[in-house]
C-alpha cells in the first residue's frame, strides 16, 4: 500500500468540477400524487476540487451540503447541470460505466452506526467492494482486508467480529476501510466525525490525514463543525440554502471572510477561552433559515443579513471570483 | 463573584449506580459540587461519564427499581433532598429547579398543543384558572423570544423549528420561576447560529430573573462562553474543577488537557495533527480501584496504578482541584 507521493495540490489539477449542479425534490400530495412544488435542495453550485486537496463544505442543517455530495456519486438523478470527474461528465455516462467508477468515488457516512450491516462481520463489510476491482480468491480477499485494517489503526485480529463489537470511533475506523478497500481517488467524507465523542474525534481526523498524506487521497469534507473544517481543509466552500455563498482557501476565509454569512458563522462558533469569549462581541443571526421550497427573492441570505440594502431583495448576486482564489456572492463584496 | 453567596445547592459524595444485564454499572462516583446564588456551573464530559446521570440523581428521574444512589446529602436550599418525600419532591421539580433538554423534539408530548403543556405546571403549582396561565404563558412566550405568541401558543410542536421549539421548552422550564435551571445539552442538535441565540438568550434571561444554572455539555466551548466554574468528568468521577480561567489556562488533569488539546482551535495549526487521546472512556463495572484515566495517560506512573487520586488542591487555591497524582507544570496543549 505504499504509493507514499505526498501530492502538494497542484494549481490546475482538477479531479472534480461541478458546474451549476441542481438537485430539486419534487413535493408530491393528494391521490393522484400531483407534484405540488420543489425542494430546492441544491440550486446551482460551481465549485472545483483540486487533486489531493481537501476541500471543505460547509453550513447549517438542510443548506444542501449533504444532498451535493450524493448528487455527485448520481445517487440522485441531477436536475440540472454537470459533474466532471477527470474530465469525464459524470451525469452523462451510462450506468454500468457509472458503476465501475464508482469505485473512484468512496463516501464516509456520519453515522457510524447505520452504516454498517449488523448481519456482517467486519471481512465481509470490508470485502464487498473487492470482488469487482477482481480480486479473485478468497485467501487474498482476506489478506487485503488485513492490510486495509493495519491500515487504519485496527486490529487484523478483530477481523472476524461484528460492528457492533466496536466502539463509535473503531466503527468508523472500518468505514474508511471499507471506502478504502477499491483504491479511491476521491472520498466524500459526509460529517464523519460528528456523532464521535471529542476526544476519538481528534483520532479520527488524525488519520484521515495521515492517509491522504499517504495515499495522496482527494477529500470532499463535508461538516457543520467549522473549525474542524478550518483544520482539515486546504479550501472551504460555506452553503447556504442551497448556494454556496462563499468559497477561499480556509486560511484567507477565516482571516477575512467577505460574506456576510460566512462572517456570522465564524462569530457564532465559541471559543473555548473563557477571557476571549468575555471580550468578543459576537453577531447574532435573526430569525431561521427560510424553507427551499419557496426561496426568498433576490440574494437568499437577504432577510436576516444584517447589511442587507434593497439591491439585494430584487436582484441574486453573481458568483464571482474577487481576488485568486477567494469566490463570494454578495453584491457588496 | 461575591465570596459572601450563598450556597443554593450542595452536594456532597453523590454516587448512581444501575443494575444491567452485563453487571452493575458505576456512573457517578462519590462526586461533590456546589452552586451558589445567581452563578453558573459547566459539568463538562463525553458520553457515559456521567453528567445527565447525575443530574438525573438530584431531580429524583431516575428509575427507582434500577437504580442506587447514595449521597452524604444534597442540599437545596437548606433542606436536603434525599429525605425529600414524593411529593415534596413533586413540588421542587419544575417549580424551584427546572431542567431543559438536548433534544426539544423527544422533550415535547407531540399530541398535546404548546399551550397545554406551559400551562399544565402553571396550573399544578400555582392553582392559575385557565385564564391566568394563558396570560402567563402569552408572557413566557414573549420573554424567550418566540414572534407573535399568540398565534403560536395553539400550535403543536412539530410545528416549530429546532431553535424556536427549545426556546418554547425554556419557556415551560422558566414558567415556575425557578432558582435553578439545569441545561442539559440544550444546543447540542441545533446549528451553530442557532446554539448562539439561544445561549444568549439563557444568559440574558438569567440576570433578568437572577438564576442559578447548571449546563451540562461536551463542548468545551460552549463552555468558555457560559460557565464562571467548571467540573470535568471522567468515568464517573470528577477529575478537575475550578474557576473557567484557571481550567482553561492552566489545566491540571491529563484528560482535561487532552480535551483542550484535541480542539483544532481557531486560529494557526492548521495542517497540524491533533492531540489524540488514545483510546476510549472506560464502563465502569467497580468503582476504580486505580485512577481511572490511568490506561490512556501519558503521565502515568507507578502510583496511578495503585491508587485512585482525590481532588488534590492546586496552585496554593482552595478553588482549583485535580484528582491526579502528578503535578503538572504549566503544560503544553493548554494554549489554544
Amino acid at each position: 500500500m505504499t504509493h507514499a507521493t505526498h501530492l502538494q495540490p497542484s494549481q490546475d489539477d482538477w479531479i472534480l468540477k461541478v458546474d451549476n449542479l441542481k438537485q430539486h425534490f419534487p413535493i408530491r400530495r393528494g391521490v393522484f400524487q400531483r407534484v405540488v412544488g420543489h425542494v430546492h435542495a441544491v440550486d446551482g453550485v460551481s465549485f472545483s476540487v483540486r487533486r489531493g486537496e481537501t476541500l471543505g463544505l460547509v453550513g447549517e442543517s438542510g443548506c444542501g451540503k449533504t444532498t451535493t455530495g450524493r448528487s455527485i456519486l448520481q445517487l440522485y438523478k441531477p436536475t440540472d447541470g454537470h459533474v466532471y470527474f477527470n474530465g469525464q461528465d459524470l451525469t452523462r455516462l451510462p450506468r454500468p460505466e457509472m458503476r465501475k467508477l464508482r469505485s473512484k468515488i468512496q463516501m464516509i457516512f456520519q453515522d457510524p452506526y447505520s452504516s454498517l450491516d449488523p448481519r456482517m462481520t467486519i471481512e465481509e463489510i470490508i470485502a464487498e467492494g473487492l470482488p469487482a476491482k477482481g480480486y479473485a480468491s478468497r485467501a487474498d480477499n482476506r489478506e487485503r482486508v488485513k492490510d486495509l485494517m493495519k491500515l487504519v489503526n485496527l486490529s487484523p485480529n478483530y477481523i472476524d467480529r461484528y460492528a457492533h463489537e466496536f466502539s463509535g470511533g473503531q466503527r468508523q475506523r472500518i468505514g474508511v476501510a471499507r471506502a478504502l478497500a477499491v483504491k479511491p481517488e476521491l472520498i466524500i467524507c459526509d460529517e464523519p466525525i460528528s456523532a464521535l465523542d471529542v476526544s476519538v474525534q481528534a483520532q479520527v481526523v488524525n488519520l484521515l490525514m495521515d492517509l491522504q498524506k499517504d495515499l495522496g487521497l482527494t477529500y470532499l469534507f463535508i461538516a457543520h463543525d467549522l473549525s474542524m473544517v478550518r483544520h482539515i481543509s486546504d479550501r472551504v466552500a460555506v452553503m447556504y440554502l442551497g448556494l454556496i455563498v462563499e468559497l477561499a482557501s480556509s486560511k484567507v476565509l477565516y482571516e477575512k471572510p467577505m460574506h456576510p454569512y460566512t462572517q456570522v458563522l465564524m462569530s457564532a462558533v465559541p471559543v473555548p477561552d473563557p477571557v476571549v469569549e468575555k471580550s468578543r462581541k459576537r453577531i447574532i443571526l435573526e430569525g431561521d433559515v427560510p424553507s427551499p421550497v419557496n426561496q426568498p427573492g433576490g440574494c437568499y441570505f437577504h432577510p436576516r443579513c444584517p447589511m442587507a440594502k434593497p439591491i439585494c431583495a430584487q436582484k441574486r448576486p453573481d458568483w464571482r471570483e474577487i481576488e485568486h482564489d477567494h469566490w463570494v456572492a454578495c453584491h457588496f463584496a | 463573584m461575591n465570596p459572601t453567596q450563598q450556597k443554593l445547592l450542595e452536594v456532597n459524595n453523590l454516587s448512581v449506580s444501575f443494575s444491567t444485564y452485563e453487571g452493575v454499572v458505576h456512573a457517578v462516583n462519590n462526586i461533590s459540587f456546589d452552586l451558589k446564588n445567581g452563578e453558573s456551573i459547566a459539568i463538562v464530559g463525553e458520553s457515559g461519564c456521567g453528567k445527565s446521570a447525575s443530574m438525573f440523581a438530584i431531580m429524583g428521574l431516575h428509575n427507582r427499581a434500577i437504580t442506587r444512589i447514595t449521597a452524604d446529602s444534597i442540599l437545596f436550599d437548606g433542606r436536603d433532598l434525599r429525605r425529600a418525600s414524593e411529593n415534596e419532591m413533586n413540588n421542587i421539580r419544575g417549580k424551584d429547579i427546572a431542567m431543559i433538554f438536548q433534544d426539544p423534539m423527544t422533550s415535547f408530548n407531540p399530541v398535546l398543543s404548546i399551550r397545554t403543556q406551559i400551562c399544565e405546571a402553571l396550573k399544578l403549582h400555582f392553582r392559575m384558572n385557565r385564564k391566568q396561565a394563558e396570560e402567563r404563558a402569552l408572557e413566557l412566550l414573549s420573554l424567550v423570544g418566540i414572534p407573535d405568541p399568540k398565534s403560536r401558543l395553539d400550535d403543536y410542536p412539530h410545528q416549530f423549528s429546532g431553535g424556536m421549539r427549545q426556546r418554547a421548552m425554556i419557556a415551560m422550564a422558566l414558567a415556575c420561576d425557578p432558582k435553578i435551571l439545569i441545561a442539559d445539552e440544550p444546543t447540542t442538535a441545533l446549528d451553530v447560529t442557532i446554539q448562539a441565540q439561544i445561549m444568549d438568550l439563557v444568559k440574558e434571561l438569567q440576570q433578568k430573573l437572577h438564576m442559578s444554572i447548571i449546563w451540562i455539555t461536551h463542548d468545551l466551548g460552549v463552555v468558555a462562553n457560559i460557565a464562571e466554574r467548571v467540573n470535568v468528568m471522567y468515568g464517573g468521577y470528577i477529575v478537575e474543577n475550578g474557576r473557567a480561567e484557571d481550567v482553561f489556562h492552566n489545566p491540571q488533569h491529563p484528560y482535561t488537557i487532552g480535551l483542550l488539546g484535541s480542539l483544532p482551535g481557531i486560529k494557526g495549526r492548521e495542517g497540524q495533527r491533533l492531540y489524540s487521546i488514545e483510546g476510549i472512556p472506560p464502563v465502569l463495572y467497580q468503582p476504580a480501584a486505580i485512577c481511572p484515566f490511568a490506561p490512556r495517560c501519558e503521565y502515568r506512573t507507578e502510583r496511578c496504578l495503585q491508587e485512585n487520586p482525590p481532588l488534590i488542591s492546586r496552585n496554593g487555591t482552595a478553588e482549583h482541584h485535580a484528582a491526579c497524582w502528578v503535578e503538572l507544570r504549566q503544560q503544553q496543549g493548554a494554549t489554544v
